[in-house]
Order: structure tokens, then sequence, then C-alpha cells
């Protein structure tokens, strides 16, 4: 009897931010008629993509017990990268993707060794590194706004492109999050990742190698970033050169409102999956009942206060 | 000293905490009364620190009441411990080392001037008057951390009496003080008693207990054992309370299943600072102890052989392979491994679940198997004999001997050929302690060698096939089962040359 309830218990806490979403998801549906319409939802789902995929590569870095806050500026470089490259045909287009997911992986590999081999803070070594890249973007585009005229269709496509009235970046989400997923939990890395972030001391006393789980994990994160990037500039064309700047505070909404731990060692994609989605149920009902652009504001700087809080709180419960 | 018409200050009745896994205090009652000193007893986790910890309002009992003067209080925190008048010294003094002594006495309660300045007049006069009511005359301005311990104590008492504290909590309050010291300890706390203060000490060391105290209180395994003026137990007795029925007693060693084949062998491993010139043989099968005081470099020799602070010099050589430069992970693939010392810092992920833990040292393809890995901790899981409702528990929430198994299944799913056990039993209950015994042995009997440091000595004295003495880390003697008893060992260990004057409890 108290095993079973014990037992209903932990999977409630296990899956609270689908509750969470499903709750909201059906408080919006009775608020607003428009909210729950396939063009609503399939817009919902659009926006959420692009900061989605790179709260799923933020999560990575989070289990490891690291953050990774400059997934911000590396979505800008990514996007910036994709826009100045020209990429009006096939080879350029390859070269201007393998070029911005190499960006990616390269900060990510810096973080991942300041961090491994220094053992500096993450917070502060990677909100550094976010410096470091928008200067690096505002060099390189000389702080000019850039745009593109006659990007190469296919490329186009994942950023614009919809499969019958299906928009196609949500199924680059889900592809992105189930691979996540698979990675977290059928892969050696998977569980090196878990038992890093949950307690470092030990994992290097059964012969885990932290220092390299770590850097996989922020390349991981920056890959993510860039892909993001990449996609968002597809769907735009037309960026300004401070772009992604502080969009790190959305990314790491999505990933707290999905269950991960602020400390390391518990999380999930799946969770991960939720809170992006929440958030964007949010921010979209705040649009439909027609709340300002800066009351948006506030009210996502506390929907962040919030999460943090309330999971630092759950952390201490255990 | 006592007197029968004295009023009873505090009175706990019925208390008991519960953690997962472990009863920590089992209906416990404990009354003080005004002015006496009252001596806990017990053993390491017989609840001492529990019941000092809902004392200090650290933590709430699970049931039970607690009576201050005759009324019922709930103490939800420190807070409201210190506002009741009781007051805990821990062994770890709670001072901050860079503010001088008035601020550190006046801490939180600084008077103010008219101006909302600090008045330091009176915080001054304030903390020497507190200061004079133990005798103690020190410099007021001087921050804390150039004082000796002995006077950074005075601080922290002093501080507890300007907060009017009826009840002084002393946890441990001589083990971190030179000999002379400890008799001014003893000086001051009868004459707080003398004032009516009433003092809970607790302490190791017989001695003590008998040379200051009015009552003593025996707690073992969480409960309650005897409660008793001093003048009518003595202290064979109080040993005999506190021990009870102990593991190594109720383990018979079977015959010993040495092979004649070196699995390790140590040979001039010196580290500066923690060891020097170690050298010893470890064959198949065998069971060796080492046997140390703290810092005699015990744990040190462990972590230098697994490859965590290598040493300086010397040689490793394991299965007739000498290893250069050993790394964990090397040291690992050569089969051996180390459960350390702290079971939650460095053995176990807590927030794993058992059947991680068991498999996160030995997952050698990128891929995992699952069902491999199930059925490794499922086997692990039953023949240790974990008491968990699954392999999918979390390790968090199991007992410290439940711990511990997973600490050693984590190993045993590698394979080992040497196993290298830092304290297995530190804070385990009884039962659990026998299980870990029978384990070594079984592992030994399939030609496992296994290393085992303890600070117990009895359990070394009957699980091992031979024990090392180390002192200051050296190598001071050795002896093979049944050669040497309690005596011999602490005395080799403590060094001969040094005269112990007071008798210490050892099976803690």
């Amino acid at each position: 009897m108290d095993d079973k309830k014990n037992h209903i218990k932990a999977v409630i806490r296990d899956n609270v931010p689908w509750i969470m979403l499903l709750v909201f998801s059906a408080l919006f549906s009775i608020l607003f008629p428009q909210f729950l319409t396939f063009r609503n939802i399939t817009n919902i789902l659009r926006n959420a993509s692009m900061i989605g995929i790179i709260a799923v590569g933020m999560t990575f870095a989070m289990i490891a017990g690291t953050f990774d806050l400059s997934v911000g500026s590396m979505m800008g470089l990514a996007a910036i990268i994709t826009l100045k490259m020209s990429p009006t045909d096939l080879p350029r287009t390859i070269l201007t993707v393998l070029v911005a997911l190499a960006a990616g992986a390269l900060v990510g590999m810096a973080n991942g060794l300041i961090v491994g081999r220094y053992r500096t803070s993450s917070i502060i070594t990677t909100i550094g590194m976010e410096y470091v890249v928008l200067g690096i973007t505002l060099v390189y585009t000389r702080g000019q706004h850039i745009t593109i005229k006659g990007m190469y269709k296919p490329l186009e496509f994942i950023g614009k492109g919809r499969i019958g009235t299906f928009p196609f970046p949500i199924i680059i989400f889900l592809a992105v999050a189930v691979i996540g997923q698979l990675i977290l939990s059928f892969t050696r890395f998977g569980r090196q990742l878990y038992a890093t972030g949950g307690n470092p001391n030990t994992s290097e006393l059964s012969g885990i190698n932290i220092g390299k789980v770590r850097v996989l994990a922020y390349i991981i994160s920056g890959v993510t970033a860039s892909i993001g990037g990449i996609m968002i500039a597809a769907r735009t064309q037309n960026l300004d050169p401070s772009f992604g700047f502080g969009q790190e505070t959305d990314v790491l909404t999505c990933v707290l409102l999905g269950g991960v731990s602020l400390y390391g060692g518990k999380g999930s994609v799946i969770g991960t999956f939720a809170g992006t989605l929440l958030l964007y149920v949010v921010s979209n009902a705040m649009t439909l009942s027609g709340t300002a652009y800066e009351m948006q504001l506030i009210c996502k700087g506390l929907i962040f206060l919030i999460t943090v809080a309330a999971s630092v709180i759950w952390q201490k419960k255990g | 000293m006592m007197n029968a018409d004295r009023k009873t200050i505090i009175e706990m009745k019925g208390i008991s905490k519960y953690y997962p896994g472990v009863t920590a205090l089992d209906h416990v009652d404990l009354d003080i009364i005004e002015g006496e000193v009252h001596a806990l007893a017990g053993k390491n986790g017989a609840g001492k620190s529990t019941l000092i910890k809902i004392l200090g309002g650290a933590t709430r009992p699970d049931t039970g009441e607690i009576f201050l003067n005759g009324n019922k209080v709930t103490l939800h925190s420190p807070h409201d411990s210190i506002a009741a008048g009781i007051a805990i010294i821990s062994q770890e003094l709670m001072l901050v080392p860079e503010l001088s002594v008035t601020e550190n006495i006046m801490v939180g309660r600084l008077p103010k001037t008219k101006f909302g300045t600090v008045d330091w007049q009176s915080a001054r006069q304030s903390a020497s008057e507190a200061l004079s009511q133990l005798g103690i005359d020190l410099d007021l301005n001087v921050p804390v951390k150039k004082l000796s311990t002995a006077q950074q104590q005075a601080v922290e008492i002093a501080k507890a009496l300007s907060r009017n504290a009826k009840v002084l909590v002393m946890d441990e309050p001589t083990s971190s003080l030179p000999n002379k010291e400890v008799d001014h300890l003893l000086d001051t706390i009868r004459r707080l008693s003398s004032r009516g203060i009433s003092i809970i000490y607790i302490t190791h060391k017989l001695k003590e207990i008998f040379a200051v105290s009015d009552r003593i209180t025996v707690l073992r395994d969480g409960k309650l054992i005897q409660t008793s003026p001093i003048n009518e137990i003595n202290d064979s007795k109080v040993v005999e309370l506190m021990v009870g029925k102990s593991a190594d007693a109720m383990f018979t060693k079977g015959p010993s299943s040495i092979q004649n084949a070196p699995v390790l062998e140590v040979k001039n491993l010196t580290r500066e600072g923690s060891f020097s010139d170690i050298s010893f043989t470890l064959k198949k099968g065998e069971i060796l102890g080492i046997a140390g005081l703290l810092g005699s470099g015990r744990t040190e020799i462990l972590r230098s052989i697994f490859g965590v602070d290598p040493a300086d010099s010397g040689e490793i050589t394991v299965d007739g392979r000498k290893i250069e430069n050993p790394t964990v992970t090397g040291m690992i693939s050569n089969g051996v491994s180390l459960a350390p010392e702290d079971r939650k810092l460095q053995g176990l992920v807590l927030s794993m679940n058992i059947s991680d833990n068991i498999n996160m040292a030995s997952l050698h393809s990128a891929l995992r198997h699952l069902s491999e890995e199930k059925k490794i901790s499922k086997d692990l899981f039953g023949r240790m004999g974990v008491k968990a409702p699954s392999i999918k528990t979390l390790v968090s929430s199991l007992s410290g001997g439940n711990q511990q198994k997973i600490v050693i299944s984590k190993w045993l799913a590698t394979g080992p050929k040497v196993v290298l056990l830092d304290e297995p039993t530190r804070g385990i209950d009884v039962g659990a302690k026998a299980d870990i015994y029978r384990l070594v042995e079984q592992l030994a009997a399939k030609g496992v060698g296994v290393i085992m440091v303890s600070s117990e000595f009895p359990e070394l004295l009957s699980v091992c096939d031979r024990i090392i003495v180390l002192h200051e880390g050296r190598q001071d003697a050795e002896f093979l089962y049944g050669e040497a008893d309690e005596e011999t060992l602490m005395a080799y260990a403590s060094g001969t040359d040094n005269t112990r004057s007071d008798r210490e409890v050892t099976h803690g």
C-alpha cells in the first residue's frame, strides 16, 4: 500500500514538466479559443524548435554538472556565418554548414578544456566565452546588419519549409531530441555524464575521465547552438550582428523547467522537451491575450526566477 | 555537587528519529538537572549526535516531546534552541577566524550607539564579563585565528554564556586539546556547573567522564541503555554497556585461503609528508590488515597504490606486472579497486540508482548492454544481501551498510584481483558489519587479495590473516592472525614511547 503510494508519487515527480504542460495547455484552451487550433499549435512548436534544440545540448552540459551560458552568442555566430558565407549553391552550402557546426564544436571544446583543466567555475567561464564569441561576430560582420539573397533552397527549407502544412523545423527538433535522449539512455557516455554530474569525486575514483566527459558535453552544447543558429538564419535571412546574445536565459529556462538539476546528475531530454514547450505555450498565451512586449519580458524574467528557486527547493528535498 | 531538590531543566521523553533504513534514536528519555554535568557515552552511531542535533534544533524528532522547565517546547531551528538557553559547542568551532574575540562573542548582537554605529565599549565590556565567568583573560581585539584551540573554545563558551545559556552541550571538547589544557577545561566545567549551568558532556574518554560528571547516560544503537549517578558505576561497566555485543565478537574467522602466489607487491613506497618506505607482499586470497591511527598514512598508502595520489618513489607490481606511473584507470584495468573511506563523497553517486552505481566502473563498450547490466546488478544485489526494494532504488535512500555493499559490488563487477578497503565498516550497524566481514572472507576464498584499513583494531584482529601496524607513515610492526591483541596494536600504532595517560575506547 505504502509502496504503491510512493510509486505513484515518484511517477508524478518524474513527470512534473509534462503535467504542468498539460495543465497550462488545458487552461489556455479554455481561456483563448484560438489556442487549440492546428495553426497555433504548429506555430508554437516551430517557434520552440530552435531554442529547443539548443536546450537539448545544454541539457548535456547541465547533467555533467556544468553550465553553458555561451550558447546565445554561439547561436548568433553560427547564424551570421550561415548568412555571410553566401550559401547559394550546394557546395557552398555544405561548406557553410560545416564551418558553422565546427565553430560551435570549437567553442564548446574551448569551454570544456578551460572548465575541465583549470576547474574554473563554469558559469564565469562561459559568460566570458559569451562575450568573446559576440566580439568575434562583431569583428566578422564589422558591426553591419547582414542579409542574404538567393539562399540555396534546400537550406532555406530547414528554417522555412513545410511538409504539407507541418513546419519542417519541428521535425529537426524532434529528431535532435530523440537522438539526445537515446545517447543519454543507451550509451556509456550517457551514464558517465550522469555519474560525473552526480559526484565527480566518485566518478574519478571509478576510472571515469571526467575532463573528457565534460569536454564532450560542451561540444554537444556548442554544436546544437550552431544547429539552432543555422536554422534561424535559414528562416529569417536577415540578422543583426549582435543577434543571439543574451538568449541563453531562454535556453536555461527551458532546461530548468524540464527538471534538469542546477547541480548536475539529474534530468533528461524528455524533460527538457516538455520544459521548452511549456515556456513557448506560456509566451504564446501572453501574445494571444495581447500582453505588451515589455510585460512579456517581465513575465519571462519572473518565470526564469521562479524556475530557478523551485529547482533549488526541489533539489534540497532530494 | 548534586542536590536532590534541584529542578529538572530539560526533559526529553520518548524521542525517536528515523532515517531511511536506520533508526537513529528509539524512544530515548533524557533529563537534565540544573547545574549537573551529565555525560553522554556511546560508540559512533549510538545516537549521541542525533540527540544533540535535536536538542540544538538542527533536526526534529519523529516522535517524542521536549520539556523546558516543565513547559513543552518545539525546537524548530537552532535559533529556537539558542533562545531557549541551549548552546551547542561542537567539535568544529563556529567562530569567524578573521574577527576579533569581542566580535565573535557578540556576533549578531553587537550593541549600537544612538547614532546606529557599533558601541564598541559596551561590546567589549560584555565580552570580557563573559570571559571572566570562565576565569579566562584574553586580548579582546585579537582575531580568533591567532588563538590556541583551547582559547578558541573558551571564546565559544563565552559566546554561549553571554547569550544566557542555561545548558551547554559539549561534543568531544577535548579531542583537539593538548593534555594540560584538558585539565583547564575540566576546571571550567566544574566552575560553570557550580554556577547552576548544566552541561551535557560527550566524550570517548572515560577518564574525563569520571573526573567531571555527576551522572552518565549510555546509548547504544539508538537506544537508551542506562542512566545512573557516576558513583554507582565504574569504567569497565560503562565500556560493557557501550559495546554490548560487538560485530567482531559475532564473527568467527574461517580457515585462511592464502595461495602461494603474490598478487600485489609494494616496494619502498614513499610519498613526502604522508608515508615512507612501505614494503609488503600481498598474496592471492590473503586478507591483509593495515592498522593505524588518524594521520598514520593508512588512507594515503591505499590512494597511492590505486593511482589517485601517486607515490614519489617506490615500486608497485600487480600480478607480476610492474606498474609505471599508476593512474586510476590503469590500476582498474590491472584489476585493482579501492572502496574509499567516505562512501557518500567518494564511493557512490547518490543521485543514481543501485544498478547504475554497480555498473559505473565496468562499462566496457560505448553502447550499453542493458540486459548485461541488469544481470550483473541483480546478481550482486542478491549475493550481497542488499536490503532495498529493487535495483532501481536510489542509493541515497539506503542505510550505511547497504551503501557500503553497493560500493563493494561496483568493484566486484570489474572482476578485481586486489580489493583495497578503506574503513569498510565505519558508521554501519552491527549486523551489516558482520556481513561485510563474511564478504571479505568470500572474496579471499576466490583468490582475491584484500587489504583492509581500519581504526577499529578488534575487527582487524578477527578478520585479517596478517596485520601491518603504521605509526606516523612508517611500518612499525607486523603480526599474523592470533599473534597480537588490541593493546599491542594500539601500543605500536601510537608509538610505544608515548605513555598515554587516559584510556580511550577504540571500538567506536
